[in-house]
């Protein structure tokens, strides 16, 4: 079962080394190969979470480590959707590595057995729903910086001919707006699910802890910034930097919270 | 004999100040300043990016007063800016200097683009023209052979022409860093030289979607839209607020009610209020805004069109906004109703039309 997840990691490894190879020569070929090997390590994945699911000693999907492999997953199919429709090689090295280091951590760290209280159908959609959600935004997130760093590098004049071919800031917006479009309401609904699963565990929606409270800042700030792009009030720019400050403090609220608690 | 030259170019003075000393036959006006005492030998660099007038002289002093005093009278035709105000948007270098910036500006150093390859070919075009107005002695011609040798030896011994590099290229670059795709996009390009041709070229390869050539001349840029499939347009008509209306009113007719598969029911506007009225009052109201903010702007042309002296004094602005919203509304619906072409066409050309008949007509253009 965790061979399978060996084998998504290495793909994803393998994928991602291509991709900065057929960046940097620049190869086309090369960079079609590291998306089909993208495309093959989340069908390695999925095969593994299938294989997973079946054990009698699951591993619980609430494990951080086996959420975050989730997100990478999520996040790599969300990443071979777009690419049906734009042109985003300069996204792959990214995710691919990303996606590596998730798999490979999840696999190694033996995730933990799932506890009574975190098998129920509410925990499974909290994880899924929140995790596709996170995938989305950090999509969207990883888009917003290749955004500002592009747009610097215009507005300085520095280079005009790029030798890595970022996307253009047209489908670097399109992405951010379609990544917001499908992460906003996919996060709401992983908040309200995880909501209610905590009800169903303790009798209270909302208990205060570290994680509830950042999560729930978290969740009002891309509330507010959803708003604001959909209002018309933000600009590609701004969109892009409130994209990626969103997702930095969405990872915190998920990530940094375990670390710090 | 000393070298001495001036010049404008794209650091120095805004495109609007350099067109004024572009074209115009250079032979004759090289053999009007060698008529002075003060020159020896002559030469014309005139590119879209610069003007430069290279000379020998005894007197270097006595010539760049010369200089100045041609360039604002006989360059620009009478039309351009004093010679005290050229000072400031000019650059004089004497000797050396000036050799050395004739050897930088053949071997591509000191372009816009550096390394782009036009400005060798045009150099070269300087020299012959000099050469056969008789005005190139043996110090020019001394010069610029070295100047061609130079620039062969920093092309081959440098890696500044390694990509082929123009400013038609780096146009193209810049709109595919900006725009996933060129397809659905129109440029106006502003000019008809050299420079402005390649960039079409280069647009043109890329597949962009429109092209539109505007010129001070709009002979020289009908020619380049026949040749590329664009439209050409007289640089006043950008600036014209009855010119962007009547344009308004031609895209309205012939590129947004046509427009099938985009707005397959005609007009969005008034085929979202119809569906939403009752419905969804809301969003009817976002839909009313979408009215309100196309009638300001017909306003806010006519106003401009009438303070700017192209409508007639009586016209009342508010009252022709109404009515030519009216106009597009009626039919935009018949439109609708109908898909016929013909009656579109003739209802909004009555409305181009009225607008036409609207216009002062002691307005020069």
């Amino acid at each position: 079962m965790y061979s399978l997840q060996y084998i998504a990691a290495g793909l994803y490894l393998a994928a991602g080394l291509a991709a900065v190879l057929g960046l940097a020569l620049p190869a086309p070929a090369v960079l079609r190969g590291a998306r089909i090997g993208l495309a093959l390590g989340a069908v390695a994945q999925t095969a593994a979470f299938a294989t997973l699911h079946r054990l009698e000693s699951a591993p619980s999907l609430t494990d951080l480590g086996h959420a975050i492999a989730i997100m990478a997953w999520l996040g790599v199919l969300f990443l071979l959707f777009l690419s049906l429709r734009l042109r985003l090689p300069g996204f792959v090295p990214p995710i691919a590595f990303i996606a590596f280091l998730a798999t490979f951590g999840a696999a190694l760290g033996h995730a933990e057995i799932a506890a009574d209280d975190a098998s129920g159908s509410l925990a499974h959609a909290h994880v899924l729903l929140a995790s596709a959600g996170l995938a989305a935004l950090g999509v969207a997130g990883l888009a917003g910086l290749f955004f500002l760093l592009e747009h610097r590098t215009l507005k300085r004049r520095r280079r005009v001919a790029r030798r890595i071919p970022l996307p253009s800031l047209e489908a670097l917006d399109r992405v951010n707006r379609v990544a917001l479009v499908l992460g906003f309401p996919l996060l709401s609904l992983g908040v309200l699910t995880g909501g209610l699963w905590l009800d169903a565990r303790t009798g209270e929606i909302f208990t205060g802890s570290l994680h509830e409270t950042w999560m729930l800042i978290a969740w009002l700030i891309y509330a507010g910034l959803v708003a604001m792009r959909f209002a018309g009030h933000q600009g590609a720019r701004q969109a892009a930097a409130s994209a990626l400050v969103g997702f930095a403090f969405l990872l915190f609220a998920v990530v940094g919270v375990g670390l710090v608690s | 004999m000393k070298v001495v030259l001036l010049g404008m170019n794209h650091r120095t003075a805004p495109v609007d100040v350099r067109e004024l000393f572009a074209g115009g036959e250079t032979q004759p006006l090289l053999r009007k300043l060698i008529d002075r005492p003060e020159i020896a030998e002559a030469a014309l660099i005139s590119t879209c990016n610069r003007v430069e007038l290279v000379v020998t002289t005894d007197k270097p002093d006595a010539a760049r007063h010369v200089l100045y005093e041609f360039f604002s009278r006989e360059l620009a035709g009478g039309s351009g800016p004093s010679a005290a105000a050229l000072e400031d948007m000019t650059y004089l270098y004497k000797e050396r200097d000036a050799v050395e910036h004739v050897f930088r500006v053949a071997s591509s150093i000191d372009s816009m683009v550096v390394g782009e390859p036009q400005i060798l070919g045009q150099v070269k075009d300087a020299y012959r023209e000099a050469a056969e107005a008789g005005v190139c002695g043996a110090v020019l011609s001394r010069l610029f052979q070295r100047a061609f040798a130079t620039a062969k030896r920093v092309k081959n011994e440098t890696g500044i022409a390694q990509r082929p590099v123009s400013v038609a290229r780096v146009a193209v670059d810049l709109a595919k860093q900006i725009f996933e795709t060129l397809d659905d996009k129109s440029a106006l390009l502003i000019g008809a030289g050299e420079m402005v041709e390649a960039s079409l070229v280069a647009l043109h390869d890329h597949g962009l979607g429109a092209r539109r050539i505007a010129n001070r001349t709009p002979a020289h840029a009908e020619s380049l839209a026949r040749r590329f499939a664009g439209t050409a347009h007289g640089l006043d008509e950008i600036d014209s607020p009855t010119g962007k209306l009547q344009r308004f009113l031609e895209n309205y007719r012939d590129r947004y009610l046509k427009d099938r598969e985009n707005f397959p029911g005609g007009c969005i506007f008034v085929t979202f209020s119809v569906e939403l009225d009752d419905q969804r009052p809301h969003l009817c109201k976002e839909v009313n805004k979408g009215f309100v903010g196309v009638k300001g702007m017909l306003n806010r042309l006519l106003d401009e069109g009438k303070a700017a002296g192209e409508l007639r004094d009586e016209v009342d602005t508010s009252a022709i906004t109404e009515m030519l919203f009216a106009g597009m509304l009626g039919a935009s619906v018949i439109y609708g109703v109908g898909k016929s072409p013909e009656s579109l066409d003739h209802s909004t050309n009555a409305l181009i039309d009225y607008l036409e008949q609207l216009k002062n007509k002691d307005k020069p253009g």
